[in-house]
C-alpha cells in the first residue's frame, strides 16, 4: 500500500457516519535506526471534514503570515483532527473505518 | 475512484462548454465577417508599402524587405482562405464576397511582383535607377491595390 | 572594482535577458493596435516580477531549494503532478516560440525561409546547454542581447510627439477601432509576457547552480531592481516605436518582420542590423531559459540530479528531459504553425498559470523553516497578496476573454 492509496478516502465512525477525508498522514522518525535516519512510524491521518487538499503548511501553529492565506487555508480545513494508528479499524480500498471511542486529537502542529 | 471520475467529468463538461462556445462562434456571412479579414488584408499590404519604400531609401535590407513582403503574402493567403470558409446565401453578399476576395487576389499579385523585386535588389545597389524604377513600379502596384480595398471597405461599411 | 564590474555585469545582463520573442512580439502588437494606452501593464508586470524573483532567490539561497522542489515540497505529490503538467506544457510552448523566434530572426538577416534555420537553432540551443558553462552563456547571451537598447534609440530618431505619447500612457483608453475585450486580453497577455513563470524558474534554479548563499543576495537584488525595470522600459520602448510608425499607418503587428520596420525607418541598414543581432541574442538566451527551466521543473519535481555544474553524465535524466523539450518543440515548429500565434498563445497561458508558480513561493518565503529569519517582512508580504490578487483576477479572465475576442482578433 502506498500514501496515495489513503489520502483522500472517506473517514467513517464504526456506525457508518461520514467524518470527513484523509487529507494527511503523520508520521514520527523514531523507530529503529536506519541507515541514516530512524525508520519513519505513521502516527495516525489527519482526517479533515470538508477537504482532502493538502494543509500547504499550515497545519503548524506558528506558520500564520500570510495571514489571509493562512486564514483561508485554515477555514477551509476546520474541525480537522488527528486519529492514531491504534484508533483504525481498517483501511479498505474505499474508506477508513475507526473503532469505537476513538480520540480525536488536536490536528495542529505545535511548532 | 469515485472522486477522481467525479473530477474528470468536471473537466469534461469544461471542456465542451469551451468547445461549444468557440464552435457557436463561428461565422456568420455578413460585412462583419469580412471585416476580420478585410483589415488583417489592409494591414498587410500597407506593411509591405512600407517596407518597399524602406527598400527604396536604402534603409531596410533587401532579406528583410523581401521576408517581410513574404510574411505579409502569406497574411493575404490566410485571410483568403478564411473567407472562402464563409457561405453568403444571399445575391448581395454573394456579390460583396466575390468583390473582396478580387481585391485580395489583387493585392496578392502585388505582393508577389514586390517580393520577387526586393528579393532581387539584394545585388544591386538600392540607388541604382535601374532597382528604383522596379520598386517604384510595385509600389505604384501596391498603393492601387490598397486603394481598391479601401474603397470595397467603405463600400461596405467596414472602418 | 571587480565588484562594481560585477554588478554591472549583473544588471546589464538582466536588461538583456528581461525581453523575450514574448515580450517583444507582445508588445509589438499592443503597440500597433493600442498605441501606449497598455504601458501601465508594462509597469505593474516588471514590479511583479522584481517582487517574485527576489522572492525565490532569496528562498533558494537560504534554503538551497529551486521553486519546483518549493512547489513539490509544500503542494504535495498531486497538486504537485497538476502543477508541473501545466507548468511544463507552457514551458514547452515557450521554447516552441523562442526556437522559432532565433529562427524568424536568422530568415531576417538572411531572407531564407525560417523552416530551414528551425533544426540549426535546435543544434545551436542544444550544445550550448550540454558544453558551455552555466554563467558565461548566462553573460553572453544577456549582454549581446542589451542591442536590442537600438528600440529605445529609434525611437529617439523617430522624434515623435513625446506629448501624445505620455498622453496615451497615463490617460489610457481604447481607440475606436479596436473593442474593450481585446483591450484586457492584451493586458493579460503583456502581464503574462512580462511575469512568464520560466523566469522565475530559472532564476531561483540558477541561483542554486551559482551556489548563492545569504551574502550574495544584495547583489541579486540589485541585479533585479535595476535590471529588470530598464528591461520593462525597453519594452515600453518597443510599443512606442509601432505606435510612432505603425499604428498611423494602419498596420497591425503580425509577424516579426513588421516588428523591425520602425526600427529600420528610424536607423538604416545598420540599426537593422542591430536589431537583428538583438533579437538573436535575446530569443537564443531566452531559449536557453526555458529549455533548462522545463529541465530544472522536471527534475525538481522528481527528485533528480541536475544542474549544469553537474557534469551532464551525472545528471543524464536532467539533460535528456531538456533533449526531449528541444526536440517536441521542433516537431511542433514542423507542422508549420506560425511561431508568432504560439508565442501570443504562450504568453496568456502563461498569465493563466501564474498563480500555480507565485503562491507557493509566497507561502515558502513565509515559512521559518525554510527561511530562518529571513523569512518576507511586512511590507512585502502585502505586495506579495495585491499581486496574488492580481494574478488571480488575471489568470481567470484570460480564457473567457480569449473565448469573447477569438484571442484578441
Amino acid at each position: 500500500m502506498i500514501l496515495t492509496d489513503v489520502l483522500g478516502s472517506d473517514v467513517v465512525d464504526n456506525s457508518g457516519q461520514r467524518l470527513g477525508e484523509v487529507s494527511d498522514v503523520r508520521f514520527a522518525v523514531d523507530a529503529s535506526p536506519g541507515q541514516l535516519l530512524s525508520k519513519a512510524r505513521m502516527v495516525g491521518i489527519v482526517v479533515s471534514p470538508r477537504t482532502a487538499s493538502s494543509f500547504l503548511g499550515y497545519e503548524r501553529r506558528g506558520i500564520t503570515q500570510p495571514w489571509p492565506v493562512a486564514q483561508l487555508l485554515r477555514w477551509r480545513h476546520r474541525g480537522s483532527f488527528l486519529v492514531l494508528w491504534e484508533d483504525i479499524a481498517v483501511i479498505g480500498p474505499r474508506e477508513v473505518v475507526l473503532r469505537p471511542g476513538f480520540t480525536a486529537y488536536e490536528s495542529t502542529l505545535a511548532f | 475512484m469515485s472522486k477522481s471520475s467525479r473530477s474528470l467529468a468536471v473537466v469534461l463538461a469544461l471542456l465542451a462548454v469551451i468547445a461549444g462556445l468557440v464552435s457557436g462562434c463561428s461565422p456568420r456571412p455578413s460585412a462583419d465577417t469580412l471585416e476580420g479579414p478585410a483589415k488583417e488584408v489592409s494591414s498587410a499590404v500597407r506593411a509591405a508599402s512600407l517596407a518597399v519604400d524602406l527598400r527604396m531609401t536604402d534603409s531596410t535590407t533587401a532579406s528583410a524587405a523581401s521576408t517581410a513582403a513574404d510574411d505579409m503574402l502569406g497574411e493575404v493567403e490566410a485571410a483568403t482562405d478564411k473567407i472562402h470558409g464563409f457561405d453568403a446565401p444571399t445575391q448581395e453578399e454573394r456579390t460583396l464576397r466575390n468583390d473582396v476576395l478580387a481585391s485580395f487576389s489583387a493585392i496578392s499579385r502585388a505582393l508577389l511582383h514586390a517580393r520577387d523585386v526586393l528579393t532581387a535588389s539584394s545585388g544591386e545597389p538600392a540607388a541604382s535607377s535601374d532597382g528604383q524604377a522596379r520598386l517604384a513600379t510595385v509600389q505604384a502596384e501596391l498603393r492601387t491595390a490598397t486603394d481598391q480595398l479601401d474603397s470595397l471597405m467603405t463600400k461596405a461599411g467596414i472602418q | 572594482m571587480k565588484r562594481l564590474l560585477g554588478v554591472a555585469l549583473g544588471i546589464l545582463t538582466a536588461i538583456g535577458g528581461f525581453v523575450d520573442i514574448g515580450d517583444l512580439v507582445t508588445n509589438a502588437v499592443v503597440g500597433s493596435r493600442f498605441g501606449l494606452s497598455l504601458a501601465w501593464v508594462v509597469v505593474i508586470g516588471v514590479l511583479g516580477i522584481c517582487l517574485f524573483a527576489n522572492m525565490s532567490g532569496r528562498v533558494a539561497a537560504v534554503s538551497g531549494r529551486a521553486t519546483f522542489e518549493v512547489i513539490r515540497e509544500r503542494m504535495g505529490p498531486r497538486a504537485g503532478l497538476a502543477n508541473l503538467g501545466a507548468s511544463f506544457l507552457i514551458n514547452l510552448m515557450t521554447v516552441t516560440a523562442e526556437i522559432g523566434g532565433i529562427a524568424l530572426a536568422l530568415q531576417l538577416a538572411s531572407g531564407v525561409s525560417y523552416m530551414l534555420w528551425v533544426p540549426f537553432a535546435l543544434l545551436a540551443v542544444w550544445l550550448v546547454i550540454w558544453r558551455v558553462k552555466f554563467s558565461i552563456m548566462e553573460n553572453v547571451t544577456g549582454l549581446v542581447g542589451l542591442s536590442l537598447v537600438v528600440f529605445a534609440v529609434a525611437l529617439f530618431l523617430l522624434k515623435p510627439d513625446w506629448g501624445a505619447l505620455a498622453g496615451q500612457a497615463f490617460t489610457p483608453s481604447v481607440s475606436g477601432e479596436e473593442s474593450v475585450g481585446a483591450y484586457w486580453y492584451y493586458a493579460i497577455a503583456l502581464f503574462g509576457a512580462a511575469m512568464t513563470p520560466y523566469e522565475v524558474f530559472f532564476f531561483s534554479s540558477g541561483a542554486v547552480e551559482e551556489g548563492w548563499k545569504v551574502k550574495d543576495l544584495v547583489q541579486s537584488r540589485i541585479n533585479v531592481l535595476m535590471g529588470f525595470p530598464l528591461g520593462g522600459f525597453l519594452s515600453i520602448a518597443i510599443a512606442a516605436c509601432a505606435a510612432v510608425v505603425l499604428l498611423p499607418a494602419g498596420i497591425s503587428v503580425t509577424t516579426l518582420s513588421e516588428v523591425v520596420l520602425p526600427v529600420a525607418q528610424a536607423g538604416g541598414q545598420l540599426a537593422l542590423a542591430v536589431l537583428i543581432l538583438g533579437i538573436v541574442a535575446a530569443t537564443f538566451g531566452a531559449a536557453l531559459e526555458t529549455t533548462l527551466s522545463s529541465g530544472y521543473t522536471l527534475a525538481q519535481f522528481f527528485g533528480w540530479p541536475w544542474g549544469k555544474f553537474r557534469r551532464p553524465a551525472a545528471a543524464s535524466r536532467f539533460h535528456v528531459a531538456m533533449m526531449v523539450v528541444l526536440l517536441a518543440g521542433v516537431a511542433v515548429l514542423a507542422t508549420g504553425v506560425d511561431p508568432i500565434l504560439v508565442t501570443e498563445y504562450s504568453v496568456v497561458f502563461s498569465a493563466i498559470a501564474l498563480p500555480l508558480t507565485y503562491l507557493p513561493i509566497l507561502i515558502v518565503a513565509n515559512d521559518p523553516q525554510y527561511m530562518g529569519k529571513h523569512v518576507n517582512g511586512r511590507a512585502v508580504n502585502v505586495a506579495g497578496l495585491v499581486y496574488l490578487v492580481i494574478i488571480l483576477v488575471a489568470s481567470l479572465a484570460a480564457i473567457p476573454l480569449m473565448i469573447a475576442t477569438g484571442a484578441g482578433a
